[in-house]
């Protein structure tokens, strides 16, 4: 693996080699999960995490074993997914006025029995398109706390940590966040609980 | 303010356990008597319930070979790519910028590191990186420049050219 001319990377030994595995190992499912919610669709996903890890293999040196590995993943994430938003204007999330088209019809259709087992089963893929969608539609600021918080179940001070803004930014972000979500998603809600 | 703007802005945070003592007794006060902010308590509530019910999404298979294949670029090649000598100097030329700024503190820090020995080094220098890798300028340098990257990612006690 490591040579001596070392090209894009230091000449790690093969305990480093396997401790960056296992650290990949460990939280690849996590990063990748959050870049996702972030991004909104797969290829930036995966590479935002991917970025996020090479990150971490070159500075691999300079992190203390158990160190808050989870939190500095989550901070190189939202930090190269703001750079990704910059580098592409186009992007931008839709302004909370636009309407999101409904697929109240289709739902019905492919989910008949959605109230049965509402409670024990993940929501079905459609939803899940739905909620992404109304994550998307949030600013990215909001959208980083929403998904820190509600998804990943972060506190506020580690959101604040990660995010890198005062506590009372996090939490009047998320207040945001959510009073947008619930007036694009109540619908959605409603549907789940009914009956 | 009124107590009822206020706790309405409270609600997502007494939602999350977030709020001081104080604050609690407040917003559970004024529950008990604002129907307004009772529901939309309940609707705060059920996004934030809603949300923690999405699947997580699944790691894609090939994401793990794709991680290796960036941290190991197929080996010399690249370096031989430049058709032209003045592409090849002017690249040269931009790397040198790219990492003469950064590279002063960073490198400063490591060459410290290289005298007062690795544990001091790691006992000072890398909590501060660790909890703050933006603030670390060498760190910055591997964000903001590809071209500076390669040179960057090196073992900084290594002879450089
Ligand atoms: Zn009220
Ligand atoms: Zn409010």
């Amino acid at each position: 693996m490591a040579d001596a001319r070392g090209h894009g990377r230091p000449a790690y030994t093969p305990e480093e080699v396997a401790r960056f595995e296992a650290l990949v190992t460990r939280y690849a499912g996590h990063v990748y999960a959050i870049s996702y919610r972030l991004a909104g669709n797969e290829a930036d996903a995966k590479d935002l995490a991917q970025e996020a890890f090479v990150r971490l293999w070159r500075s691999l040196r300079r992190i203390e074993p158990g160190a808050a590995l989870e939190g500095w993943l989550y901070r190189v994430v939202t930090n190269l997914y703001i750079d990704l938003v910059r580098r592409r204007p186009k992007q931008r999330p839709q302004s909370l006025d636009e309407p999101i088209p409904t697929e109240a019809g289709e739902r019905a259709r492919e989910r008949p029995d959605l109230e049965a087992d509402v409670e024990r089963t993940v929501l079905d893929r459609t939803i899940d398109r739905r909620i992404q969608d109304a994550l998307m539609a949030l600013h990215e600021d909001l959208r980083m706390v929403v998904v820190l918080s509600d998804i990943e179940g972060y506190a506020y001070e580690e959101i604040a940590t990660i995010v890198d803004v005062p506590i009372g930014t996090v939490k009047s972000r998320l207040h945001r966040a959510r009073r947008a979500l619930r007036e694009r998603l109540g619908p959605i809600h409603d549907d789940l609980t009914r009956r | 303010m009124s107590a009822h703007h206020r706790v309405h802005q409270q609600l997502s945070a007494y939602l999350d356990g977030e709020l001081t003592p104080a604050e609690l007794a407040e917003v559970r006060d004024h529950l008990a008597a604002c129907p307004e902010c009772a529901s939309e308590l309940e609707g705060l509530r059920a996004i934030k319930h809603l949300l923690r019910r999405l699947a997580a999404p699944v790691l894609p298979a090939d994401f793990v070979p794709g991680l290796r294949a960036r941290i190991e670029p197929p080996a010399p090649r690249r370096w031989v790519w430049w058709p032209r000598p003045a592409a090849a100097l002017a690249v040269a030329a931009l790397v040198l910028i790219l990492i003469a700024v950064p590279m002063v503190r960073g490198h400063l820090d490591r060459l410290k590191a290289a005298t007062v020995g690795p544990d001091l080094f790691v006992r000072s220098y890398v909590p501060a990186a660790s909890a703050d890798p933006f603030a670390d300028r060498a760190f910055l340098a591997l964000i903001h420049s590809d071209a500076g990257v390669r040179l960057m990612g090196e073992d900084p006690r290594r002879n450089r050219r």
